[in-house]
């Protein structure tokens, strides 16, 4: 029985987020006449990959949607179906999981701070460039993504594409003693998160007020992560299963993503929109170490977005101590017979809401899926915001000039697709 | 933690697995088997970024073994130190935060092994990356002597470290 077996895995479809954005500025007499954010993105098919699979598979399949946030997949897919074969997870299974959440937070938002926006501010064109001048705090960014990491592997066997979530909880509970070490090193790292607040806070970001919706879950005392209804500052209150009659997909000519709206309007998720609408559940110390940076929330300036991102880092931290301190192993999770049916799961992701429709038949598996991740949603506000931001940056700029302003603006949302890279293509006529 | 840390780069297409191939063909190696134990270990390392830092961090040789694509004879090994490399220019984003900028950071943060040694071994021009594609008849045949020049590098590390 000793006979070696050679073992190949072969994924049969690239599955990694491609694409880039462009952006074509048509300028007449001083004023945008047409502007048009384009991402330009291989089908990626991934709703059409899950027909026909078991509904236990589709955890594992969504977490290679996303190599930044495959646990947000994870987490939308496993309450979506759990909700449709009314399966009741246990304290410990919700606790665990918004503690693996925290987990993605940190290392997502970290990430983004440092090595992605942060430059913007200070001149640079790139993290390592900034990093001979700021050694300390891109030191700090990569200790806190390190961190969630940990924090992802305990709970997923390793940080991307983890394993370990199953429809009704977790393969396994982590050992007690690996819990411990990684609390201690939650503590050890409060004041990283608490400095970073106020690092960011005291960057000098362009004051530039708008308009806008926000969208983000609210959940009843907790800042939403894993759970909460739908709510916008327009009113909107809805609990997760009604979203399809307020949200509505399009196509546009130009773009291959698809296009969200809210009513018709275009609108808000991620981090700024969930602090916007729920600052007031956040917890002490996060609470107070945000009212020291004297920047008051609810805030109409997008380029908060940064700030809010380090809020949540200390939010996560936070959490994720008071999750896991007293931590005891326990039942993993919960099973019974599946149904047939819709289910509908909502978290927040680091980008902002992220929600799944899965339609199942009367043997567990799925005949339809529907997902709209918070890129897409953003997509008509980047649009909206890049109008809004160049004009009042000023027309009169170099092409050069008004593509790194572009770049500022679409970077600052974090974007899961390329174009959050120093590649914006800029076409700029000008009559 | 050891102090030797060998890392395969590389994905599950084609010729880029030849990172990954690699390192198992170290580890069945007698040579790589011979080592005290603790003294060295080798892995493969899908993401590039922090988490490549972090593998590498705390070790004081660390082997990169990756495929690449520079214009040479496919096939051909080449070796490169990484505390020299220049910066490269590659664009980066959160999905790719690619492998010169990886090393690029390390270095600006003081963050890297005193020694990182980059074995890259270069895979044809024309290389397909399906899913299904073996390793292509040079690259395959180079992996033996890829083995072996790991082996000879740990080797003369360790020699060195003795005088």
């Amino acid at each position: 029985m000793n006979e070696r077996r050679e073992i190949r895995i072969d994924v049969p479809v690239l599955a990694r987020v491609e694409g880039e954005g462009a952006l074509d500025l048509h300028i007449r007499d001083g004023r945008i006449e047409n502007l048009k954010f384009r991402i330009g993105e291989p089908p990626r098919l991934f709703e059409k990959f899950l027909e026909g699979r078991e509904a236990f598979e589709v955890p594992d399949m969504v977490a290679r949607i996303c190599g930044i946030c495959p646990v947000a997949y994870q987490m939308s897919a496993v309450q979506a179906l759990e909700s449709l074969f009314g399966w009741r997870s246990t304290p410990w299974i919700e606790a665990m999981r918004r503690a693996m959440y925290c987990g993605e937070w940190i290392q997502s938002h970290s990430l983004h701070i440092h090595l992605l926006a942060a430059p913007d501010f200070f001149g640079f064109t790139s993290a390592p460039e900034m990093a001979r001048d700021y050694p300390d705090e891109v030191r700090r960014g990569l200790r806190l993504q390190s961190l969630g990491n940990e924090l992802i592997r305990l709970f997923g066997a390793r940080s991307v594409h983890p394993v370990g979530v199953r429809v009704g909880g977790f393969h396994c509970a982590p050992p007690k003693d690996r819990v411990a070490r990684l609390v201690d090193r939650l503590r050890a790292a409060l004041p990283d998160a608490e400095n970073l607040v106020a690092w960011t806070a005291s960057i000098d970001l362009p004051k530039d007020q708008q308009d806008f919706v926000s969208v983000a879950l609210k959940h009843a005392s907790e800042y939403p992560l894993y759970s909460g209804r739908i709510v916008s500052d327009t009113g909107l209150d809805i609990p997760v299963d009604r979203y399809e009659d307020h949200f509505k997909e399009h196509q546009e000519a130009h773009s291959t993503a698809l296009y969200s709206l809210l009513e018709g309007r275009p609108y808000l998720v991620g981090p700024l929109a969930r602090l916007n609408l729920n600052w007031d559940r956040l917890p002490e110390p996060v609470r107070s170490t945000l009212a020291k940076t004297g920047i008051p929330f609810p805030s109409r300036n997008v380029f908060h977005s940064m700030l809010a991102r380090a809020v949540e880092i200390h939010l996560a931290v936070v959490e994720a101590i008071r999750l896991l301190e007293n931590y005891e192993p326990d039942v993993p999770f919960v099973s019974g017979q599946t149904r047939a049916g819709s289910g509908f799961g909502c978290t927040e992701a680091p980008r902002g809401l992220l929600w799944h429709r899965y339609d199942v038949d009367e043997n567990g598996k799925v005949l339809k899926a529907r997902i709209v991740p918070p890129t897409s949603q953003n997509q008509a506000r980047i649009a909206e915001d890049l109008h809004r931001s160049i004009e009042a940056f000023g027309l009169d700029h170099s092409d050069d000039e008004l593509r790194l302003h572009g770049e500022k603006v679409i970077r600052n949302y974090d974007p899961c697709i390329s174009c959050a890279t120093h590649f914006l293509k800029l076409k700029v006529i000008r009559e | 933690m050891t102090p030797v840390r060998v890392l395969g780069l590389g994905s599950p297409f084609g010729d880029d697995r030849a990172g990954w191939i690699a390192v198992e063909s170290l580890m069945r190696s007698d040579g790589f088997r011979a080592l005290p134990e603790g003294f060295a270990s080798a892995e493969i390392c899908d993401p590039v970024g922090n988490n490549l830092l972090d593998a590498m961090r705390g070790a004081r040789l660390a082997i990169l073994i990756d495929a690449a694509q520079s214009g040479a004879a496919p096939g051909t090994i080449s070796r490169l130190d990484a505390q020299t490399l220049e910066d490269g220019s590659e664009p980066w984003s959160s999905h790719g935060f690619g492998f010169s900028a990886t090393l690029a950071l390390g270095r600006a943060l003081n963050d890297l092994p005193q020694d990182v040694v980059v074995f890259l071994v270069e895979i044809p021009a024309d290389a397909g990356f399906e899913p299904a594609e073996n390793l292509s008849a040079p690259v395959a045949t180079a992996i033996p002597d890829l083995t072996a020049a790991v082996l000879n590098e740990i080797a003369q590390w360790t020699a060195r470290g003795a005088k």
